[in-house]
């Protein structure tokens, strides 16, 4: 016998993809692949939109266990007090400078980045002002996509509970909308590396 | 035994994106429509089934790493240009104050983050629409054929651990624990990303420009055992993102057969170097 859906009613998506997940036996799963959404919905817009990194006059000392004692600022032009204009362009190129990249993630967008994945290192520059913490970045124009943002700080005595030089990393990762701003208000921690 | 199937996003949104449109199910909930095999390669193609294609949505998302709690966001869309729905979760009110207007999509969104929205994860809600609110009601009546029918369970956050590591490496047989929910019956994804840009080894980087991910959806138990096979096409010493995450999602559909869903979305994220 069957039903029907009706109007007036939550419809409870989880036996859908509860059956779509867990019916189906196997051990293992695909092999990994580069990012490739196969039935893209349309041909994909895209849009230049400003990435503000501590915005809501977030103060950067104030993020996570950093390190106090210094300040506002790393010591050094740092992408944190947005005198570091443009990142190293790996993690291990310049380790004394704060390196950032973003990746950009949209796999329903079709011709978007690399297979819906679009990545940069930071530049400040190219919003038209080298001293600030914003550069501009490339979006789609609607539906949803993810920005993740991960921030090295310069090995340096700057994060919280050590003298010692180390290089904390943190994270800012969210799916939006459509949007035509992104601003970063919160920093979450993820992992600090010996250097 | 693990069991993982793959799912076609698209697939499923066509389904399940207007009520107006019925479709059939058996008295088990099964939906009869074909499924279009086919890849979740990453937790933006779980997003992406949760951003079904309504009159109005809000979605609750959080991220956790090893060394931090939780942060909160929150995304409201309404179809036109006017203000994104409003949620409130019992008397928690969650305002949404930026706006953007998509004439490609012709919906309005929003989003903000939260201090703290923990009581959406772990809870089963009634939701309701109505005064431009989406309103989840949790101490949902079981026992009530109709709070039954129409509440929706969203998972429990989730926290993520990683043990049998080799000098702090993930190798094959390595094993992510995580704080199993009984109540979830979507299953947990799990995205393993490689990004060049990450890679603290020149070598890796040179040798392997390109990004890579791939995900498994297994059982909510609480643990999975990474294979060999889930590694192999990653470079050795390359250092690797995981998420765990899981997700829940519900559509209520009004008079006016307009529909409105909630979503929570709950994500772990820990780097690790990976040796095979």
């Amino acid at each position: 016998m069957k039903s029907k859906f009706k109007k007036n009613r939550v419809i409870i998506l989880i036996p859908f993809l509860g059956m779509l997940l867990m019916s189906a036996g196997g051990g293992g799963k695909s092999g990994g692949k580069e990012p490739n959404f196969e039935t893209p919905v349309s041909t994909c817009e895209t849009k230049i939109i400003p990435l503000n990194l501590f915005y809501g006059n977030i103060d950067p000392s104030a993020i996570q266990d950093r390190n106090q004692a210094w300040g506002s600022f790393a010591p050094v032009g740092n992408i944190l007090n947005g005198l570091q204009a443009v990142s190293p362009t790996s993690l291990y190129s310049d380790i004394d400078k704060s390196y950032l990249h973003i990746t950009i993630t949209a796999t329903n967008c079709a011709g978007y980045g690399n297979g819906g994945t679009l990545m940069m290192t930071w530049d400040s520059t190219n919003d038209g002002n080298n001293n600030d913490s914003a550069m501009n970045i490339e979006v789609p124009a609607s539906g949803s996509f993810t920005v993740t943002i991960d921030l090295h700080e310069g090995c340096g005595p700057w994060y919280n509970g050590s003298n010692s030089y180390k290089r904390a990393m943190w994270v800012n990762q969210a799916t939006y909308y459509s949007s035509s701003v992104i601003n970063i208000t919160n920093w979450s921690l993820n992992r600090v590396d010996a250097c | 035994m693990k069991k993982i199937f793959y799912i076609s996003v698209l697939s499923i949104l066509s389904i399940v994106s207007c009520s107006d449109e019925v479709t059939e199910t058996t008295d088990e909930g099964i939906a009869t429509n074909e499924v279009i095999e086919n890849n979740v390669t990453s937790i933006e193609d779980y997003f992406d089934f949760l951003t079904t294609d309504t009159d109005g949505t809000v979605v609750v998302q959080s991220i956790s790493t090893a060394l931090s709690g939780e942060a909160y966001k929150a995304i409201s869309s309404i179809k036109g240009d006017k203000t994104p729905l409003t949620l409130k979760v019992d008397e928690k009110t969650v305002s949404f104050t930026n706006r953007d207007f998509s004439s490609v999509a012709n919906k309005s969104y929003s989003n903000v983050s939260v201090d703290n929205l923990a009581e959406v994860f772990g809870s089963t809600f009634k939701v309701e629409f109505g005064d431009d609110q989406l309103s989840a009601k949790s101490n949902v009546d079981k026992s009530s054929d109709e709070d039954s029918t129409e509440s929706v369970y969203i998972p429990g956050l989730v926290n993520a651990e990683f043990t049998g590591l080799e000098d702090g490496k993930i190798i094959a047989n390595s094993l992510i624990n995580w704080n199993a929910d009984d109540q979830n019956t979507n299953g947990v994804v799990i995205s393993i990303e490689y990004s060049p840009l990450s890679q603290p080894l020149q070598s890796v980087l040179t040798q392997n420009p390109a990004p890579l991910m791939q995900a498994i959806t297994t059982e909510d138990d609480g643990s999975y055992t990474i294979s060999t096979k889930d590694l192999a096409d990653f470079p050795q010493n390359a250092l690797l993102t995981f998420y765990v995450a899981r997700a829940g999602y519900g559509i209520s559909t009004n008079d006016a057969g307009e529909d409105y869903s909630l979503a929570g979305l709950t994500v772990n994220r820990t780097d690790f170097t990976i040796s095979k």
